[in-house]
């Protein structure tokens, strides 16, 4: 018997996996005693499953990378930022959708005239959350995006060929891959966030009126999104409405107004990539909003003076009934339950 | 009834971008400059998969992260002089199975030292080449296209069904039976050539 790859792959996969009907079962045995390579291959299957299956305990680059900066330490200079202007290289594999090979300095100014034509035909690449879902994205030059739920991630093909722009919707992660030469944007309805090689995290959803930036490592220049520069070189005047370092939490919003806290705890902003919700004074309205995203449930408050009540408690990873409980408990509430909904009520003496 | 009271799922490894060869050569160019960043972005992009490689012939976690460092820390101490003759990957891997077998074959050293026995070569092949094969399988679906490989991970790995794949990668199960067909076939031809 023979069947087409795909076919014959998917059945035995079955086979293996105990998920063949009678009927396949039968084919599959029949198959075998055609020819004895067929035996080979399905034993090679099922060795492949087998050792598959056994993976390898999870390893953390974050760790390794803090271990291996140490020894790096000791064998070599203190690092320090060098800026060299590097034109841009021509691609040792062929892409189609490259313009022609530029040499030299001119190479910058010239596609600062020339870009927005040139590239607007690149096809967008766009990654999506659901709520109750995050996603870890890594971009083609080490630039690591953790994007939280209900968030929508954009940008072209030609990311990282001269420049890095990423266009984001809710709230994202970024552990930016240090690059001097192509800078990198963040760009949210009302604002651009740029960056070096830094670590930081933007909050712009939609229910949202500001973008938010907290920055962990490095720095961040939050410009109002009509006058960010659209190149390496900035326009004379042209002024970013923050600067933001580490430990600074900016926020800018469409009108302009523009808010800076330093030294605040950046922690709490960025727990969440790592499963821990914090809330320290946060009005309920807002840990309402929070939740839903988190754990795809609607969340309603019985009256609209309950939403101003402040929460201040912290979640790891926990079950969404405990966590209403706790809310409940600490704000003296009830909570009533329906399908897929949530009713918060005033508890009655 | 319960609600559906799952916090947001522990992030999978999105299909994003991977680097190019023509990425990771300029990232070891710079490297060879001195540039940490470069290698920083080395190291990450490449961490889990040798990690897991190494762990194919040492079947310790400590192990294997020793192994990976140290071939990591011998690029970089070396890193003037650092030339490919090939794909960045092919070079990484390469150093890393070197580096695993040495430890393997310096273990067994010390315990035929300590046992006071003469361990003939034989001995040491089958679980030798049972690491070989495990590595390969990790090393081919480790590289496989990102789609693929998530699909297959999760069938293989995780032992869930068409229909629960389809619905955590958000693709129809016509699109996973065609990519597990296409990792499976790929895995398959991996272990052919390397025997």
């Amino acid at each position: 018997m023979d069947f087409p790859d795909q076919d014959l792959f998917i059945l035995l996969d079955r086979y293996l996996a105990g998920e063949a009907s009678a009927a396949e079962a039968a084919a599959v045995r029949n198959w075998l005693a055609d020819d004895s390579a067929h035996a080979a291959l399905l034993e090679d299957l099922r060795m492949i499953k087998r050792v598959a299956a056994e993976r390898p305990p999870d390893s953390s680059a974050d760790t390794a990378w803090a271990k291996a900066l140490d020894q790096l330490q000791s064998a070599t200079a203190p690092r320090s930022i060098t800026w060299r202007v590097v034109p841009p290289h021509p691609a040792a594999t062929p892409r189609a959708s490259r313009g022609p090979v530029w040499v030299g300095l001119a190479a910058v100014v010239v596609l600062a005239l020339v870009g927005g034509v040139l590239w607007r035909t690149q096809p967008w690449r766009e990654f999506a959350t659901d709520a109750a879902h995050r996603l870890v994205i890594r971009l083609r030059d080490g630039t690591q995006v953790t994007l939280a739920p209900r968030s929508r991630l954009r940008y072209q093909a030609d990311y990282g060929d001269t420049r890095r722009d990423l266009h984001l919707e809710g709230q994202a992660y970024f552990r930016v891959a240090h690059d001097a030469v192509r800078p990198f944007r963040v760009h949210t309805r009302g604002s651009v966030a740029e960056a070096l090689g830094t670590a930081f995290a933007v909050s712009a959803y939609v229910d949202q009126l500001a973008t938010e930036v907290v920055v962990t490592q490095g720095r961040v220049a939050l410009w109002q999104a009509d006058t960010a520069p659209r190149t390496a070189a900035p326009q004379p005047g042209a002024q970013p409405a923050l600067m933001l370092a580490a430990g600074d939490l900016g926020r800018l919003d469409p009108s302009g107004a523009a808010t800076i806290q330093r030294g605040v705890d950046v922690e709490r902003y960025v727990a969440w990539t790592r499963g821990v919700l914090v809330f320290d004074g946060t009005p309920l309205g807002e840990v309402a909003l929070v939740l839903e995203r988190w754990y795809d449930v609607d969340i309603h408050l019985a009256d609209s003076a309950l939403g101003v009540r402040r929460l201040t408690a912290t979640f790891r990873d926990e079950p969404l009934d405990l966590v209403l409980a706790r809310i409940a408990l600490t704000l003296g509430l009830r909570v009533e339950r329906t399908d897929r909904s949530v009713l918060l009520v005033r508890k009655r003496r | 009834m319960p609600l559906k009271s799952s916090f947001a799922k522990e992030p999978e490894i999105a299909f994003g971008d991977v680097s190019t060869d023509a990425d990771e050569r300029a990232w070891v160019d710079r490297v060879r400059a001195g540039d940490v960043d470069a290698f920083e972005a080395l190291y990450r992009t490449y961490w889990q998969r040798l990690y897991a490689f190494a762990f194919r012939y040492v079947h310790s976690k400590e192990d294997a992260e020793e192994v990976a460092q140290e071939v990591f820390f011998r690029i970089w101490r070396r890193r003037a002089h650092w030339v490919l003759a090939g794909a960045v990957r092919n070079y990484l891997y390469l150093a890393v199975r070197n580096a695993a077998r040495d430890r393997l074959e310096r273990a067994a050293v010390a315990r035929r030292w300590l046992v006071g026995q003469v361990e003939t070569a034989p001995e040491v092949q089958p679980e030798l080449e049972a690491a070989e094969f495990a590595a390969t399988v990790e090393r081919a679906l480790a590289e496989l296209p990102p789609k693929r490989s998530a699909v297959c991970k999760l069938r293989l790995i995780d032992g869930l069904s068409y229909a629960q794949i389809a619905d955590r990668l958000g693709i129809c199960e016509k699109t996973v039976e065609t990519q597990l067909a296409r990792g499976l076939k790929a895995l398959r031809d991996q272990i052919r050539q390397a025997r």
